[in-house]
């Protein structure tokens, strides 16, 4: 896919972050079900739900169209669009070429899981004043663009990614929704500068298995370990993360994976070795389930309650984690 | 990386592009301008400065070689402000030009386009920039022309809802 010349169609869609969805007859290996029925709150409905396809969500992009405006020309332009509780910017659609349309040509739309807009929500109010935020895994830019919108194009977002490849993606899709206010680096977190942001978001590579939903070669790939070994990476990017931040930023730690080796384990770590603390996370317009205090043998930092979870049979989105993260 | 743009530079960019289309030069009030490679031109606000070993940033509005190549992104941003060189598409050519096709041009132009880069519309929207050009064997005042593409492959789409 990366080949793009010939694949226009194909490219647009990859930047825009939405892999596409196989047909849903693969099977859930009983290790997952073990893992995951137990785990989640109404767990017996969490792989029925994985197998369920999903409505495709999006974000106006405020920066270069309105709210109001882009839904009367989608309307037009014959796709339906509903409004999702969780922001006033996200809509769903049953669309399946949505990014075949003239608003996501201009850049006045922005193709994204409902999940994927949550950390940027989570730190809304703080983005308003911000004069320097951290993307710090930030290909292919969903949240970048997300941050910039959210900041009105002011203050500085550094994009960060250290896979050189997938900054063409980001780079793209930054300059399709016209954000100025952005630098992008290459770089591993050790080399930049620590404690100048106000806002940090690390958005962690993961085990994605949140993400089954829409990409079930995932399964094919899952092991019960797999978690743990994303854990290693995680602990040395949220510390690092973490100090990064200015005293009194706010970092949002968060991935798409439900493995608790990949979550709260990863922030209980932090906690042990910074001077952080766990804070609420801002109404979202809708009620996530909490984080869990303990798992297996494990007890984590009491205040791990107050992370987030999304799971997909009780949330309607993507799984998806979340902390948010006082310095 | 990203580079700080000599004057020269930065005068000969803001006087093309709004010569060349008519819109005045207080669009690039507030900003800052820096190079890249192959000839990018990016603007920053004034108020910031790129990361230091930024790779790119901003908001890239043109390429200059031989000559200033307006960037997409520009036309789709400021395009509202231009007077001039914009030519306006029906659906089937913008759907064609979007798709990465150049568009014949059959109708008279008006006397605010001439040859070169122009702006490209249809209905209120600023899509992309094109290249006009009188087509081969015909000249001018036969109002033969032909909208280049110019647009970056990986912009190109086949749009479904227009």
């Amino acid at each position: 896919m990366r080949a793009y010349m010939g694949t226009v169609r194909t490219r647009q869609a990859e930047d825009n972050a939405i892999p596409r969805r196989e047909t849903p007859t693969i099977e859930i290996p009983l290790a997952f079900r073990q893992r995951y029925e137990g785990l989640a709150p109404a767990g017996a409905e969490l792989v029925a739900a994985l197998l369920r396809p999903q409505k495709k969500a999006f974000r106006v992009n405020t920066i270069k169209a309105t709210i109001a405006d882009t839904i009367d020309r989608l309307s037009k332009s014959g796709i339906a669009v509903t409004s999702s509780v969780l922001t006033e910017e996200a809509f769903e659609t049953d669309s399946s070429d949505l990014g075949l349309s003239l608003e996501a040509f201009l850049g006045n739309i922005y193709i994204q899981e409902l999940s994927s807009m949550l950390p940027p929500l989570a730190v809304r109010e703080e983005l308003l004043g911000a004069q320097s935020v951290l993307d710090a895994c930030a290909a292919p830019g969903s949240k970048t663009t997300q941050l910039a919108a959210l900041m009105r194009n002011r203050g500085h977002i550094v994009a960060n990614d250290i896979d050189y490849n997938r900054l063409r993606a980001l780079k793209f899709n930054l300059a399709r929704c016209g954000v100025w206010n952005t630098s992008v680096t290459n770089s591993d977190l050790h080399f930049l500068r620590e404690g100048i942001f106000d806002v940090v978001l690390l958005d962690a590579p993961c085990s994605a298995e949140g993400n089954i939903q829409r990409n079930n070669a995932l399964l094919r790939r899952w092991h019960a370990g797999q978690g743990a070994a994303h854990a290693v990476m995680q602990k040395r990017l949220i510390t690092r993360a973490f100090d990064l931040l200015a005293p009194g930023g706010v970092m949002i730690y968060s991935t798409c994976a439900f493995a608790p080796e990949e979550n709260e384990e990863v922030v209980d770590h932090l906690l042990t070795r910074r001077p952080a603390r766990l804070e609420v996370i801002p109404a979202l317009g809708l009620e996530l389930s909490p984080g869990f205090p303990s798992y297996g043998e494990a007890v984590y930092d009491s205040s791990l309650g107050l992370t987030r979870r999304a799971w997909p049979h009780l949330h309607g989105m993507t799984g998806f984690y979340l902390a948010r993260i006082r310095k | 990386m990203i580079t700080t743009l000599a004057a020269d530079s930065i005068s000969y960019t803001i006087e093309f592009l709004c010569s060349r289309f008519g819109s005045p030069a207080t669009i690039f009030d507030g900003f800052s301008f820096y190079g890249g490679s192959k000839g990018r031109v990016y603007i920053f606000p004034a108020d910031i400065a790129p990361a230091e070993h930024a790779v790119t940033g901003g908001l890239m509005i043109s390429r200059t070689r031989k000559f200033v190549k307006p960037s997409t992104d520009f036309v789709q941003v400021f395009g509202h402000h231009a007077t001039r060189n914009i030519v306006s598409l029906d659906r089937d050519q913008a759907q064609k030009y979007i798709a990465g096709h150049d568009i014949p041009l059959s109708a008279s132009l008006p006397s605010s386009v001439s040859p070169g880069f122009v702006i490209l519309r249809y209905g209120a929207d600023n899509l992309a920039c094109g290249f006009l050009r009188p087509t081969p064997g015909e000249n001018e005042s036969a109002n033969g022309f032909v909208v280049e593409n110019v647009m970056g492959a990986e912009r190109r789409l086949e749009l479904v809802h227009l």
